[in-house]
């Protein structure tokens, strides 16, 4: 609510959105306003076969996928999607995503675009020449959250699921990017190498959810995720993070390949 | 020894693979200089790491940090998740090179592919470059919590070098030749390589392919020749999941450039369920296989090196 909803380029739904957010949360109870909301959803274009990417999702948006569009209430990959909310309450798929907003402004909801069960993405992960990357941060900052895709893969895939040992998926988090960028000196605890390391705990570390913020410069939005369970961050042998906080070392360093190195 | 820190008392899991061990580790200049049991007073601090896991710090090999790091010294929200390294400037979109004229246009194509807002990049950028060289000084000098690496971005590249004819038309020998020479200066400069895309989803804010899928293959294979000519250089490329035909003949075509020169590939095995007959992970996963086994460089696991440490 907080972020964007695939509704808000409706000709109902601007100017609702376009409201201080307690004026927002009183026109979203009035059974009027909500019964046009509902109806506008019903012209919005229909799902086709054309793939979008994050930006059209946005601005040219097709009638969500309710059947593939999670309300996230935890990091466990075990959210429900708002079509079998809406089944189980008895509501239109709209009322639903609309009542779960006023319940908790933070509300995430999240439509997977690629490799979308957790069978796809446990297959890529077991084969020998993929890497376990591709967080895209710093983009798409109002939309995903693949920042956490570290924390998840030890919370989640480690521990959750037992796919891989945790000596495994550092591995593939660590070395084997190290490898495949060509980062020499980095991605092992070996005497030589910089100490670029990090401490957690083993049962704890996981991803937080996802909060909105307006901490960008101008007072931009975008999606915040932390995590839990990390002690410290060191880079090039400078604590970074302590207990979750910037500690204002900035020892990091710009990665060269190795014609520059 | 002295040490400048000791982490004291952790279960290092090293990063290879290997079963986890006790041990201390001492830091001096940045540099992990000694693992075993360090005696007590050795470094002029210690952390404990009692009941920790101590690992290496985690490395992302796909991220567009590229105007976020102007403003934002910490680099989240990786830094919140243990991660050390990120490769930036992914799949053609880059700050450098441009012109200063092409700044805004630049600003509002990182806006149309990948949601970061303008306003917050013409709050947060002070743009000080207009060369790759002279970004990745920039970087260079800025204040940074993690390391960052970076690659040319073809988009970036093209944009630089044809104008706005980037946007319409194929390249001339001319281009292609001031291209590939680019890229083989940002390679000396410390680019880790040269990123592109293919994908349908790329397109500039008047919903027009982005310039990099303006280009002919013809004009990647000098790219990636010039690299090779080097012997140094990654290529990244998003690819075309339009469809499932689209995406089989972009790896088709691909696999020609991995076997003609020979440099690392690195894309996303995208599978999705959406689209006119998608391509499932087995089929990509099996092209990567074929194409290594017929000499091409594509991303891989590796045994890490044995370890020469004092415990």
């Amino acid at each position: 609510m907080k972020s964007y909803l695939p509704f808000d380029v409706l000709p109902a739904w601007k100017p609702v959105r376009a409201l201080p957010m307690d004026e927002q949360k009183k026109r979203l109870r009035d059974p009027a306003v909500r019964r046009a909301l509902v109806e506008a959803e019903g012209k919005m274009k229909p799902r086709d076969n054309v793939f979008q990417g994050g930006g059209a999702a946005t601005t040219d948006p097709r009638k969500p996928d309710y059947g593939n569009l999670y309300a996230m209430k935890g990091v466990d990959w075990d959210d429900p999607t708002v079509e079998q909310l809406a089944k189980a309450r008895g509501q239109h798929p709209v009322e639903v995503m609309i009542d779960l907003s006023l319940a908790d402004e933070n509300q995430i909801y999240v439509q997977p675009l690629v490799n979308e069960t957790p069978d796809d993405v446990l297959g890529i992960l077991k084969h020998p020449r993929t890497l376990a990357t591709f967080s895209d941060s710093g983009a798409h900052v109002c939309q995903e959250m693949g920042s956490s895709l570290q924390t998840h893969l030890l919370s989640y895939w480690v521990r959750k699921r037992g796919a891989f040992t945790l000596e495994q998926a550092v591995k593939k988090l660590t070395h084997d990017n190290a490898v495949a960028w060509e980062l020499e000196g980095r991605g092992l605890v070996r005497e030589g190498y910089q100490a670029d390391l990090v401490l957690f705990e083993e049962n704890g570390i996981r991803p937080s959810l996802p909060t909105v913020e307006r901490d960008l410069p101008g007072g931009a939005r975008r999606l915040v995720q932390k995590a839990e369970g990390i002690k410290a961050t060191l880079v090039n042998g400078a604590i970074a993070f302590e207990d979750g906080d910037a500690t204002g070392a900035f020892a990091g360093t710009v990665l060269k390949g190795k014609l520059a190195s | 020894m002295t040490h400048d820190l000791v982490i004291r008392g952790g279960t290092v899991v090293d990063g290879s693979g290997k079963k986890r061990f006790s041990a201390d580790i001492g830091i001096k200049d940045g540099k992990i200089a000694e693992i075993g049991r360090l005696a007590a007073g050795s470094g002029k601090r210690s952390l404990d790491a009692d009941g920790l896991i101590v690992s290496p710090g985690f490395i992302d090999g796909h991220t567009h940090m590229d105007a976020q790091v102007a403003w934002d010294p910490l680099g989240s929200c990786s830094c919140w998740h243990g991660v050390t390294s990120v490769v930036m400037s992914n799949c053609g979109f880059a700050l450098a090179p441009c012109k200063p004229e092409d700044r805004d246009w630049y600003a509002r194509c990182l806006s149309a592919v990948e949601d970061i807002p303008t306003e917050a990049m013409a709050a947060g950028i002070d743009w000080t470059w207009e060369t790759f060289p002279e970004y990745l000084a920039t970087v260079e000098r800025l204040p940074k919590a993690i390391n960052y690496g970076m690659y040319i971005g073809h988009s970036a590249l093209r944009m630089y070098v044809m104008g706005r004819r980037a946007l319409s038309e194929a390249a001339t020998e001319d281009d292609m030749a001031r291209m590939a020479k680019a890229v083989q200066e940002a390679l000396k400069a410390g680019a880790l390589g040269f990123s592109s895309s293919r994908a349908s989803t790329h397109v500039t804010p008047e919903d027009k392919p982005v310039a990099s899928r303006i280009a002919e293959w013809e004009e990647i294979d000098r790219i990636i020749a010039a690299m090779a000519e080097l012997d140094a250089g990654i290529f990244q490329v998003g690819p075309d999941i339009a469809s499932g035909d689209h995406h089989r003949r972009f790896l088709e075509r691909l696999r020609k450039v991995a076997l003609d020169y020979k440099r690392p590939i690195m894309f996303g095995v995208l599978a999705t369920k959406q689209g006119d007959d998608p391509t499932g992970w087995e089929y990509q996963t099996r092209y990567i296989d074929d194409t290594v086994a017929a000499g091409g460089r594509m991303a891989r696991a590796r045994r890490a090196p044995s370890t020469r440490s004092s415990r």
